[in-house]
């Protein structure tokens, strides 16, 4: 036992020092400043994939719900009208003088 | 002397220049500790001091203030060595080769990395942290992402060895 103490405290006042302190300090720094620079490009990249993308992505998977969306909307805005009897008594007429004008048209021709 | 908890702070706003003094301040401290770790491979305590150097930067955010850098950094050195032995382990050596192997060159107390031969990697990390470095068995623990009783026995095995 006393042997295993007497190696432990001579390891103890063993001291250890790097070769070129200096020379290690700027190379670890420019390992450290490239590595930075690689992660800043990659996430970089993410970003400029994501907003590449995006459009797409909302576009494939929203498709659905954005025709829905203009449905809803085309409908909720025309329905109303035809109730209303004199706004579809306006819609008759212009479609009565589309009808009427293209027959026009044809009987002419 | 400016602390180390200000040279964090400097770093994480003004940029890498101010991590400089603190490689330069730990940097016999990582290498003595990766010698003793590898055995005296100054080769390989180089490379384990640098990758130690380059997470602590990377993960320079995550570090508390309230444990001293020293402490934070030897948790990180020590990770770093698991990661070495693990790519160790994953390129072994072929068997029947004609080719001629590297065969590294041993520095320091031969005394007493003949003495810690016959223990595992990982028991000699443990051992040298206790009784070289004088960490708690729960500081070690902590490195190690081990429960303190884990140490314990692993220390009193590894006592067992050398005796």
């Amino acid at each position: 036992m006393n042997e295993i103490e007497a190696l432990v405290q001579k390891e103890k006042d063993t001291s250890y020092n790097q070769r070129n302190k200096d020379l290690f300090t700027f190379y670890t720094l420019i390992l450290i400043n490239q590595e930075e620079s690689k992660r800043r490009q990659k996430n970089r990249l993410i970003v400029f994939g994501l907003i590449s993308i995006a459009p797409a992505l909302i576009l494939m998977f929203n498709i659905e719900s954005i025709i829905n969306s203009l449905l809803n909307l085309v409908l909720n805005l025309s329905l109303p009208l035809l109730y209303n009897p004199s706004y579809s008594y306006l819609v008759c007429i212009l479609l009565t003088g589309f009808m009427f004008s293209i027959k026009r048209k044809s009987f002419f021709n | 002397m400016i602390s180390d908890e200000e040279l964090v702070r400097r770093t994480l706003s003004d940029g890498s220049h101010h991590f400089g003094v603190l490689i330069q301040r730990y940097a016999d401290y990582l290498f003595g500790l990766g010698m003793r770790l590898t055995s005296g491979n100054k080769e390989l305590a180089e490379d384990m001091s640098q990758q130690a150097f380059m997470k602590s930067y990377i993960y320079l955010k995550s570090f508390d203030p309230q444990k001293s850098f020293k402490f934070w950094l030897t948790g990180i050195a020590v990770n770093s060595f698991k990661d070495l032995i693990a790519k160790e382990n994953q390129y072994s050596p072929l068997e029947d080769t004609n080719e001629p192997s590297y065969t590294p060159h041993l520095e320091g107390n031969k005394d007493f990395f003949s003495l810690i031969k016959p223990l595992t990697k990982e028991e000699k990390l443990i051992f040298t942290l206790r009784y070289i470095y004088d960490y708690k068995m729960d500081e070690i623990g902590e490195f190690l992402d081990m429960k303190k009783g884990t140490v314990k026995s692993k220390i009193s095995r590894a006592m067992e060895k050398l005796k």
